[in-house]
C-alpha cells in the first residue's frame, strides 16, 4: 500500500485557492495601509515616497479602494457565490442589496480593523452594508451587515459585532434629502456623526441613545429613540451530529453523471441532521425537524449553486404520507420516491424554465387520500394563471 | 526583500500555501492563515536571510507556526472525517481510514508528512521550515510513513 499516493489525493478538492488569493491581497493592502500610516505619524518624508511608490502601482499586492469606487470583486461576487444569484431558478428577493452593484461609500480605522460601508441599491431604494476586512464565515462567505430604505430618506443600523473575539459596536446608514447633520445622543451629551457624502460609519463606546438629523438651517429634521436592550438570552447551542449517519437514497443526476446520496444521523436537539454528498460537492445541516403526521417537510435545494449545480427537492414527510407526488407549474406531475420518510429528488433541468417548473408537492395517505400540499418557491396561483 | 520582489513571492507561492493549509484545516480556517502568513512575511521580509536558500521553507515555516495554533482544530476535522459512516456505501473509500491514521500520528510527525507530501518540500527544505536537523526530518518521516501504513493495513484487515 502506497500511503503517499493516497496522501496527494486526500482532501485535495479542499486546496483550490477559490477567493482565497482575493483575501490575502487585501489583508495584505490593510497591512500595507497600517504601516504607512504609522510611519506617516513620525516620519511624514518616508511615508510621503511610500504613498507615491503605493498610488504609482509600484507595489501590485496591495489594491486601493478609493470611496465612490467599485467595491472589491469579492464583496461583488458574493450574491453570485453565495446569495440568491446561486439559485438554479431565481426567486425574487426585492429587500436584497444588489451587492454585484455596490460601491464603497465609506472607510473607517476601528479598534478591530478596517470597516467598509459599501452602498448599492436594491429593488425598494438604497442598501448600506459593512464588512470588516477579513470576516469570513461559511466557506468564506463575508460576513456583512446591511440596513436598506428609500433613497431620498434616512436610514440606519445599529449593532454589536464580534470579530475574532473583539467588540465592535458600529454604526452606519444613509442620510435623507435635506439632512446636512447627523447626531448622536448618549445621555445629555450629542456626538456628531461624519458624513461622507450622504453615507456615516462610525465606531461607538455604548449604545446611544437616540439618533437626530439636522438640515442646513439647524432645523430638526428626525429623531428616533433606540430601544435599551432587554434581558439577555442564554445562549442556544446549534444542534450537532448525535447518532450514526445512515445512507437512504441515492440518485444518478444529471444524465447519470454524477451519483448523489442522501445520509440521515440524528441531531443533538431531537431533530435530524441530513447530508447531501456527490464526488463534486456535499451540503450537510442538522436543523431539520421532524415534520408533523401530516405534513411535508421537503426543501428545494441549490445543490452546487447556479450555473452547474442540480435542483434537489430533500427532507423529510410526516408519518401517515405513504406517497409524495411533485405537481409542476403545467399540471404534470412526477412521483418522488419515499424511503423512511424521506425524498431525495432530481428536478430535471429541461424544468427550470418558467412555465413548466415544480410547483407543488402532494402528499397522501396509505389510502390515497390527500393530506398535505406544499408549495415550493415557484408555486403558481391558479388565479395568476389566469 | 523589496516590496516588488514580496509581489512576486505571492504570486508564485500563494496557491501552494493555501492549498497545504486549507487541506490541514480547511478552506475557510485555511484562507485565513495563508492569508496571515503572507501578512506576516511582508512584515518580516526584512529579516529573511536570502543566504538560507529558497523562500518556500521561510513561507511554509511561518505557515506551520500559525497552524501550532490550531493544531485541535485539525484534529477534531481529521477525527469527524474519519468518523462519517460508510458501512451503506458501496465500498468502504480510502479517504476516511487515512483521515482515521493521520488523527492518531504525532503532531511533529504529521508536520513532517504533510510538507513532505502536501507541500512538496525537500528534506533539507522541511529542515529549514521547522528548524530542526535533518536526522529528524529523515527520522520523523520514516516513522509517520510507517505508521500510516500500518494503520490502513490495520483497518483494511478489520474491513475486511
Amino acid at each position: 500500500m502506497d500511503e503517499l499516493a493516497l496522501l496527494k489525493d486526500f482532501r485535495l478538492e479542499d486546496a483550490a485557492a477559490g477567493g482565497a488569493r482575493e483575501h490575502a491581497r487585501a489583508a495584505l493592502q490593510a497591512a500595507v495601509a497600517r504601516q504607512l500610516r504609522r510611519r506617516q505619524r513620525t516620519f511624514v518624508l518616508v511615508a510621503f515616497v511610500a504613498a507615491t511608490i503605493l498610488a504609482g502601482g509600484a507595489y501590485g499586492v496591495v489594491r486601493e479602494l478609493i470611496v465612490g469606487g467599485p467595491a472589491p470583486e469579492e464583496v461583488r461576487q458574493q450574491p453570485a457565490r453565495f446569495g440568491h444569484a446561486a439559485e438554479l431558478i431565481p426567486v425574487p428577493h426585492p429587500d436584497d442589496p444588489q451587492l454585484d452593484q455596490a460601491r464603497v461609500a465609506a472607510v473607517l480605522d476601528s479598534s478591530v480593523g478596517t470597516v467598509y460601508l459599501f452602498d448599492s441599491p436594491n429593488d425598494r431604494g438604497l442598501c448600506a452594508s459593512t464588512w470588516i476586512e477579513g470576516d469570513r464565515g461559511y466557506q468564506g462567505r463575508l460576513n456583512m451587515t446591511s440596513a436598506c430604505g428609500l433613497a431620498g430618506q434616512s436610514f440606519f443600523a445599529y449593532g454589536e459585532h464580534t470579530y475574532r473575539g473583539n467588540p465592535l459596536r458600529q454604526f452606519f446608514g444613509h442620510a435623507g434629502n435635506g439632512v446636512t447633520r447627523v447626531a448622536l445622543r448618549f445621555g445629555s451629551r450629542l456626538v456628531d456623526v461624519p458624513l461622507t457624502g450622504r453615507w456615516f460609519l462610525a465606531e461607538l463606546p455604548e449604545q446611544p441613545d437616540e439618533f437626530l438629523s439636522y438640515a442646513a438651517d439647524g432645523r430638526l429634521l428626525e429623531h428616533h429613540a433606540f430601544l435599551r436592550r432587554g434581558p439577555v438570552l442564554p445562549r442556544v447551542e446549534r444542534p450537532h451530529q448525535a447518532g450514526e449517519a445512515r445512507e437512504l437514497a441515492k440518485i444518478e443526476a444529471r444524465d447519470g453523471s454524477e451519483t448523489i446520496s442522501l445520509s440521515v444521523a440524528r441531531a443533538s436537539d431531537g431533530g435530524w441532521c441530513q447530508i447531501i454528498r456527490s464526488e463534486r460537492t456535499s451540503n450537510s445541516g442538522c436543523s431539520v425537524a421532524r415534520p408533523a403526521a401530516d405534513q411535508v417537510g421537503v426543501e428545494a435545494m441549490n445543490f452546487g449553486g447556479a450555473p452547474d449545480g442540480v435542483l434537489l427537492l430533500v427532507g423529510p414527510v410526516g408519518a401517515d404520507i405513504a406517497t409524495l407526488q411533485l405537481r409542476y407549474q403545467d399540471d404534470r406531475t412526477a412521483n418522488v420516491p419515499l424511503r423512511d420518510g424521506w425524498a431525495l429528488y432530481e428536478v430535471e433541468r429541461s424544468d427550470y424554465a418558467e412555465g413548466k417548473r415544480p410547483d407543488t408537492l402532494v402528499g397522501r395517505d396509505a389510502s390515497g387520500r390527500e393530506i398535505a400540499a406544499k408549495s415550493l418557491p415557484w408555486h403558481v396561483s391558479r388565479a395568476q394563471l389566469g | 526583500m523589496k516590496a516588488k520582489a514580496f509581489e512576486e513571492v505571492f504570486d508564485l507561492h500563494f496557491d501552494t500555501v493555501y492549498g497545504y493549509l486549507a487541506r490541514r484545516v480547511g478552506p475557510e480556517l485555511g484562507r485565513d492563515l495563508a492569508s496571515e502568513t503572507f501578512t506576516r512575511a511582508f512584515a518580516a521580509r526584512k529579516r529573511y536571510d536570502a543566504t538560507l536558500g529558497e523562500v518556500r521553507p521561510w513561507l511554509f515555516g511561518i505557515a506551520n507556526n500559525l497552524l501550532r495554533r490550531h493544531y485541535r482544530d485539525e484534529e477534531r476535522r481529521l477525527r469527524a472525517f474519519a468518523g462519517l459512516d460508510v458501512r451503506h456505501a458501496d465500498d468502504v473509500p480510502d479517504e476516511p481510514r487515512l483521515a482515521g491514521a493521520l488523527a492518531t500520528l504525532s503532531r511533529e510527525e504529521r508536520d513532517v508528512l504533510l510538507l513532505f507530501a502536501w507541500a512538496g518540500l525537500q528534506y533539507a527544505e522541511i529542515a529549514v521550515a521547522l528548524a530542526v536537523p535533518i536526522g529528524t526530518v529523515r527520522s520523523r518521516l520514516h516513522r509517520a510513513r510507517e505508521h500510516v501504513r500500518s494503520a490502513l493495513e490495520r483497518q483494511e484487515a478489520f474491513d475486511g
